[in-house]
């Protein structure tokens, strides 16, 4: 399972790379290997805000619905149209081809206060 | 499906302990899963000449027809034992309806395949999640998870009820609907069917009390509704479950 040094987490799942203004955000290896086979995802709309902490979507796998947590507060610049079609991207590339958002940040700082990689895989252990 | 989620938000943000809940509905209803089209799969105009009300889950999978069935409703913390990945939890769950069935004579077992089709009817198909009886499915659940905690919803059927079901689903056609409905014959047991006689809600309610604490080794209190949960679940029927918003939203 793999957990890249370059971006941040929060321990609901979802990861957060920060490009300037600019955050991606998708959901970590380990939740798409927790859901399992991913059927669909739900995302918001461009132009619509998400806070940290706060629901932005839902994802649906064989027999669950979870809700999607965004990790920075913003606004939704892009959402990955490409997991509409082929929800299973999210199980093949969670970091790449399977990302969800792309959002404007209110405080580009903000992800620095966020997991890094060994942080949120300590938090897996004691779960 | 009100008292299911403000159940799940009270775990959550109340401090409640998990809960195990089983209910009846009258009238009867078909429950949709979360993502499941309305428009694609429910003949709503049907649904009101038979009676049968229409509610979306927040749970996933597709439409199940609560009449002559047991519904429970599971809500705890993925912890205390209960793995977090969506399988594994089934896996943990399913032992307790195993266990009850056991007390009942039946060998059931987990399903431990998966199937990628999407049906309209919950009941044609197994999944991961369903428990079967010989190759058959006896029971089927699904989840939805909020936080660190799950919801399980689950229906256990008690005598078919294949009439009124398949009278209120949309089907492409005539033929896919018989075909459909074959299929749901034979890949599908009621309870009744497979015991050989009626059995008595309140002994199921027992065995599934008894299946629970053996098979999970955990207690059981009875307890009513919090003042909490119930002005929870008030709201969430009057701004949520009883809205067109909600159940048409797809």
């Amino acid at each position: 399972m793999e957990f890249p040094e370059d971006i941040k987490y929060i321990a609901t799942h979802q990861w957060v790379k920060p490009e300037g203004k600019t955050g991606t955000v998708g959901i970590t290896d380990y939740a798409q290997d927790q859901l399992g086979e991913v059927v669909l995802v739900e995302l918001p709309d461009v132009g619509s805000s998400v806070q940290k902490g706060a629901v932005f979507g839902t994802i649906e796998s064989v027999k669950a619905v979870a809700d999607l947590y965004s990790p920075v507060d913003g606004t939704v610049t892009e959402v990955n149209e490409a997991v509409y079609d082929e929800p299973n991207l999210v199980n093949e590339d969670p970091y790449g081809k399977g990302w969800m958002l792309k959002v404007e940040m209110s405080d580009p700082g903000q992800p620095d206060s966020l997991l890094s990689a060994s942080d949120y895989q300590a938090t897996l252990k004691e779960e | 499906m009100a008292i299911d989620e403000a159940i799940l938000d009270e775990h959550i943000e109340g401090g409640m302990p998990p809960t195990l809940r089983v209910y009846q509905w009258d009238p009867p209803a078909l429950s949709l899963g979360y993502n499941q089209s309305i428009v694609h799969d429910v003949d709503v105009a049907k649904c009101q000449e038979a009676g049968v009300e229409v509610v979306r889950r927040i749970t996933g999978g597709g439409a199940v027809l609560h009449a002559q069935e047991l519904t429970y409703s599971i809500v705890s913390a993925v912890n205390n034992g209960i793995p977090e990945s969506v399988a594994g939890s089934y896996r943990f769950l399913s032992q307790g309806l195993i266990a009850s069935y056991k007390i009942l004579g039946l060998e059931v077992e987990l399903k431990p395949g998966r199937n990628k089709t999407r049906s309209a009817a919950c009941f044609s198909l197994t999944t991961l999640a369903d428990l079967t009886h010989r190759g058959r499915k006896l029971a089927g659940s699904a989840q939805a998870r909020r936080r660190n905690a799950l919801l399980q919803h689950g229906s256990l059927p008690i005598q078919s009820h294949a009439d009124i079901l398949f009278s209120v689903l949309k089907f492409s056609s005539e033929a896919s609907r018989q075909k459909t409905r074959l299929l749901y014959n034979k890949r599908m047991f009621v309870l009744n069917e497979v015991i050989g006689r009626d059995i008595d809600m309140q002994e199921l309610k027992d065995d599934l009390r008894k299946g629970f604490t053996q098979a999970l080794g955990i207690r059981f209190y009875d307890d009513g509704l919090t003042a909490a949960e119930i002005r929870r679940s008030q709201a969430l029927a009057a701004e949520k479950y009883g809205t067109d918003a909600w159940n048409h939203r797809k």
